[in-house]
């Protein structure tokens, strides 16, 4: 838990490196983009006064994007987690819904996009259907994953305490479960940011994804790149946030294993 | 008997199709049953049209999935071999690795156009980042007992890192390559969705603007068959190369 609480000098000791190879490569950039003077190749500062200049565009699209990839991760994860459940605790719903898995979870989700628009149209509902379609996946095959790899003896000793099958799924299986699936939700997660720009993108009225659009259409190339930064930094922020939340929720599970 | 089962289940899924289709639950006109779609799909194949397309597609992910495996484990030798490099590039590439690569699309076409450097650009920038993590982090991940005993037999420097630290973090290596195998395919479709003139992300797009929806649906199998493939060929490359550690890992099950 003190993980993130390192004084500012370890800090810097350790993020260094990085700073340095990202100082370089900017002024990399800032140099070769002067030199050039092409106004087709931006310099990082005009970039970055695109990033400022735009923030109250990028700020609402982002948010909008965001709000879509949470809605649709709160779906997968209330139906998916308990699906993966059943299919991992019940025997021959697995025999039935293991090949079905393998045969889907290929299709890359993206493809999709044509066929959710007949049906759903472009609006918010058929973006959030192609997330949710995406997050899907990790979080079930997690979960199957999860509930067929907990211990036998976890098993047992729900046996011997006479636990109901209700109980012993809920108060065993479950918790037992969890670390597997937050490793599934993690990955969704990062899938679900990426369809849910493109899916934008191809369903095109609003959010991040529009913005790029747009901004190609216009050949506003430092707008456009401003956005992209913005979009690395919020998926990175996102990350963080939830290795941070998994750690927070799941700190007797990294207690035990010692990490 | 596994055989068997997964026959139930997929014949189970096509019947599912089809009831669906005959109930008229969903609208017909934008649900085709099993039957047009496999007659789109045999005539789409026989006509070319679908196989072409079948064919960009594949070749565009499998070549940028290669590109990005050798860029990608190489530039994990390097930080392998210089701790530094590591410590600098890991905290860049985690920024980057969850860019989506259809946002990267827009801005790439301004400098490369609508052409082949288009497709390897995205593809590389899309693979290498999973593969790169996952092989540094396997290389670092070697056990110090191998690395001393390593050291006590000589082994130094670059010798290390090729004949000891390779070797034993190839397994993980292509836990990498295989999630970039995915990412590929996605990038690839997706490219060819926003940008493309031809390949099976086209053919989607395509078919659904004309309403085609039967070709749509083959181009969605086909899609789906492409991941098969793609899947089919890391795990089959992974058996060659590391069939030490699969004959291993499962006489340990056993």
């Amino acid at each position: 838990m003190t993980a993130g609480m390192a004084s500012p000098t370890v800090l810097l000791r350790r993020a260094g490196p990085a700073l340095v190879l990202l100082a370089a490569v900017l002024l990399g950039w800032e140099l070769t983009a002067r030199a050039l003077g092409n106004p087709n190749v931006p310099t990082f500062g005009a970039v970055l006064r695109a990033l400022a200049g735009n923030a109250a565009v990028i700020g609402p699209a982002l948010l909008q994007t965001l709000r879509r990839v949470l809605i649709a991760l709160a779906l997968a994860i209330v139906t998916m987690v308990p699906l993966g459940i059943l299919i991992g605790r019940i025997r021959w719903l697995g025999d039935l819904a293991d090949p079905v898995i393998d045969l889907l979870r290929p299709l890359p989700p993206p493809a999709i996009v044509p066929l959710v628009m007949l049906f759903a149209g472009t609006g918010d509902a058929a973006k959030i259907t192609v997330i949710v379609y995406t997050a899907a996946f990790p979080i079930l095959i997690h979960a199957i994953d999860g509930i067929r790899g907990t211990h036998p003896l976890l098993h047992t000793v729900s046996r011997s305490l006479r636990l109901s099958r209700r109980e012993a799924l809920w108060h065993v299986d479950l918790p037992a479960t969890l670390p597997v699936v937050m490793t599934g939700i993690r990955l969704a997660v990062a899938a679900a940011l990426l369809v849910a720009v493109t899916a934008e993108m191809l369903l095109s009225s609003d959010g991040i994804g529009v913005y790029l659009l747009r901004s190609q259409e216009t050949f506003r190339i430092a707008d456009g790149l401003a956005g992209i930064v913005a979009i690395a930094a919020v998926g990175w922020a996102v990350n963080a946030a939830f290795l941070q939340l998994d750690r927070r929720l799941l700190h007797w599970h990294y207690a035990t294993t010692a990490e | 008997m596994h055989r068997f089962r997964a026959v139930i289940s997929i014949g189970g899924l096509l019947l599912l199709w089809q009831c669906l289709v005959w109930t008229q639950w969903v609208n017909p006109e934008y649900f085709p049953g099993p039957g047009p779609t496999l007659q789109a799909l045999w005539a789409g194949l026989v006509g070319g049209e679908l196989l072409r397309a079948l064919g960009q597609t594949l070749a565009r992910a499998l070549l940028g999935l290669l590109g990005a495996t050798l860029l990608g484990i190489a530039v994990a030798l390097l930080t392998a071999r210089y701790k530094l490099l590591k410590r600098a590039l890991d905290p860049v590439a985690e920024f980057f690795r969850p860019l989506p690569p259809a946002a990267l699309v827009p801005m790439a076409i301004f400098f490369l156009g609508l052409g082949p450097l288009l497709f390897a650009f995205i593809l590389l920038f899309a693979c290498v980042w999973p593969v790169y993590l996952n092989a540094g982090a396997a290389l670092a991940a070697v056990s110090t007992v191998q690395l001393r005993t390593a050291s006590s037999f000589g082994y130094a420097g670059w010798d290390r890192v090729l004949k000891v630290q390779l070797p034993a973090a190839l397994p993980e290596i292509f836990i990498g390559v295989r999630i970039a195998a995915g990412v590929a395919l996605i990038a690839a479709v997706v490219t060819e969705m926003l940008a493309g003139r031809d390949g099976l992300g086209y053919q989607l797009n395509e078919s659904a603007m004309t309403l085609r929806i039967p070709e749509m649906f083959a181009a969605l199998l086909l899609a789906m068959g492409s991941g098969l493939a793609l899947n089919a060929l890391v795990r089959a490359v992974r058996g060659r190369v590391v069939r030490w550690h699969v004959v291993m890992t499962q006489s340990n099950r056993a």
